[in-house]
Formats: structure tokens, sequence, C-alpha cells
């Protein structure tokens, strides 16, 4: 019997990956893409877009009611106004949650996500569990992520099946009066602004 | 092919999808509606769930490309875009987890006058 070392071969990568990296060699080979777009496009989605804008955006709303109120007027012209626009995120609403109705988003039909000012979708967002889920049974899968919704209080779920994007106003935490933008900012998370979560404050910085 | 010193252009640029259209849209804000109960062997955006289903119209999108006939290879078909609310009873009947809505944004030749149920 052979004995067989693990340290002289690397495992192959996934077949996902394989299957990308075959797709991708084809597509320079004839030439259909620029390699060097490939590696431009990963560093923006990686390293430039992301919920820190978003996250700057709510932080406005909260501090600025007259900018809040364009925001949820006409989502795409007020994010404009921050220099905030551009691919899946070309047409935007803004769904503000208050102590009546709470907003989450999803897309049933694959995984639209408001990129411009939340980057790429985590990876749960784009399960079939919570594609299927959150349309039938908001509160019990809100609850799963430790979000208790209140009986009286209506959830609203927004279906991005066109080329419409949501992002969520989440609710300003009580005992943040006086905050700066930039402290309030800190406070704004991913997941508030998808609306699987809400926002508690903690002492200021 | 798109450059690589084109891409940050595109990205910031969008595609944006909404296009003038010459009819006027058939519905208002506040009317009801029902969802077609056509089944599609090709792309559609519209959900199996939310076939044959009434719900109202909250909003006018604009008239946007029709991705159904766009990804057929027929060409932009701008149509008009409602947002749409359905209401979770009528969506999931006893299966509803409580007082909630589902919104979805819907072309027109989607939706049928409440008064056609």
């Amino acid at each position: 019997m052979t004995a067989m070392g693990h340290d002289d071969h690397t495992l192959p990568p996934s077949s996902l990956a394989l299957r990308i990296k075959a797709i991708e060699t084809l597509m320079v080979e004839k030439g259909k893409i620029d390699p060097g777009a490939v590696t431009e496009i990963v560093d923006i989605f990686q390293n430039k877009l992301g919920p820190r804008i978003g996250a700057k955006v709510v932080a406005r709303a909260w501090s600025d009611p007259a900018y809040k109120a364009r925001l949820l007027a006409d989502g795409t012209e007020a994010l404009k106004e921050l220099g905030i626009g551009g691919l899946q995120g070309e047409a935007m609403h803004i769904l503000e949650n208050t102590s009546e109705v709470h907003n989450v988003i999803v897309c049933t039909l694959c995984s639209c996500y408001p990129w411009t000012v939340l980057g790429l979708p985590p990876s749960w967002y784009k399960s079939a569990a919570y594609r299927s889920r959150i349309v039938i049974e908001p509160r019990a899968v809100l609850a799963e992520f430790g979000l208790q919704i209140s009986d009286d209080r209506e959830v609203r779920v927004y279906d991005s099946n066109a080329e419409i994007r949501y992002m969520v106003l989440p609710e300003r935490p009580a005992g943040t009066d006086g905050w700066t933008e930039i402290q309030l900012e800190a406070l704004v998370t991913r997941d508030s602004m998808i609306g699987v979560s809400a926002l508690t404050a903690v002492a200021a910085g | 092919m798109l450059p690589k010193d084109m891409v940050a252009v595109a990205v910031a640029t969008g595609a944006p999808s909404l296009r003038p259209v010459e009819t006027s849209p058939r519905f208002q804000v506040g009317e009801t509606i029902r969802t077609i109960n056509d089944t599609f062997a090709t792309h559609t955006r519209l959900p199996g769930y939310a076939r044959d289903k009434p719900g109202t119209i909250v909003g006018y999108e604009g008239a946007h490309v029709f991705a159904d006939a766009h990804a057929a290879g027929q060409g932009e078909c701008p149509d008009h875009l409602y947002c749409v609310r359905f209401d979770s009873k009528s969506l999931w009947g006893k299966g509803s987890d409580g007082s909630g809505a589902v919104y979805l944004s819907l072309w027109e030749s989607y939706l049928l006058a409440g008064d056609d149920q």
C-alpha cells in the first residue's frame, strides 16, 4: 500500500469556481471580455462600493428632515445629490421603517440588490430559503434574524422583480439626539438597510 | 467589448431601463387589479406566487424596457410599470403570518382591471 501524503498535492477548486474560470477563459479567448476589465469590476465591488455608502445616506436622512423628505419622495434623484447612482441603482425607492410599518427587501426571482448603496448582496440574500420564505412568512424569518415584529406592525416585503431597487431607511435609535452624522453613520448596519435587523444605540464614542 | 478604462464609467452610469412611450398608463394609483393567470415557459418577471391574484396599484414607475420581450430577443418593447401591493392574506390565505403585504413591480400586460375579475 502506497502511503499518499496530503502535502504533495492541492485540492482542485470547487466545480462552480472551475466552471466560472472555464467560461471566463473562453470569453477572453474569443475576445468578448477584456481580462483587465474583469479585474477592475471586481476591484470596484470589493473595495469601492458597499454598505458604508448606504449608511451615509441614512445618517444624512436622520439629520436633515428636508433631505429625508426628498429621499422618500424620489430616491433616485436624492441619491444623485450625494453623487450616488449607477449600475443596479438606476431607479431607487427608499422605504421608511416606522412604528407602524417594517419594510424588508428580497428578490424572489434571482438576487437583485441595490449595488450603489449596499454593494454586492450577502450570500444568504441569494439563498433559495430566504427568497422563498421571506414573502410567505416574513415574521418567522425576521425572528430567525433576531428581529421580533409586534403583531400590530405591518410587514411590507418588497420583491425586486423588475428594474426598481429598494433600500430600507431604518428607524433612528432612541438616545441619539444631538449625535453628529459621523456618529450616526457608524451605527448603521447593512442588515438594517435590507430590513432584517433593527438598530440600537450604543454609547456615543 | 468593454475595455478596462471604461469600466468605472459603465458602473457609474448603469443601464437605465426607463423609456419614453406614446401611450398613457391604463391604471391609476388606488385602482384594484387582478394579475393574469398565464404561465410562461420563457423569461418573465411575474413571479408564480403572484399569478391570478388581486392587488392594488400604489405607484407608477414610468415605462420600462419589458424584460419578457427583451429576453426573448424581440427588442425593448417598453411598457408602463406599476408598483402593486398584494395583501398577505390574499397571497397566502391561512398561511399568512400576520398583517403585511408584498410589493411587486408589474408591467401593464400582467394586469387586468379589477372589474375583469
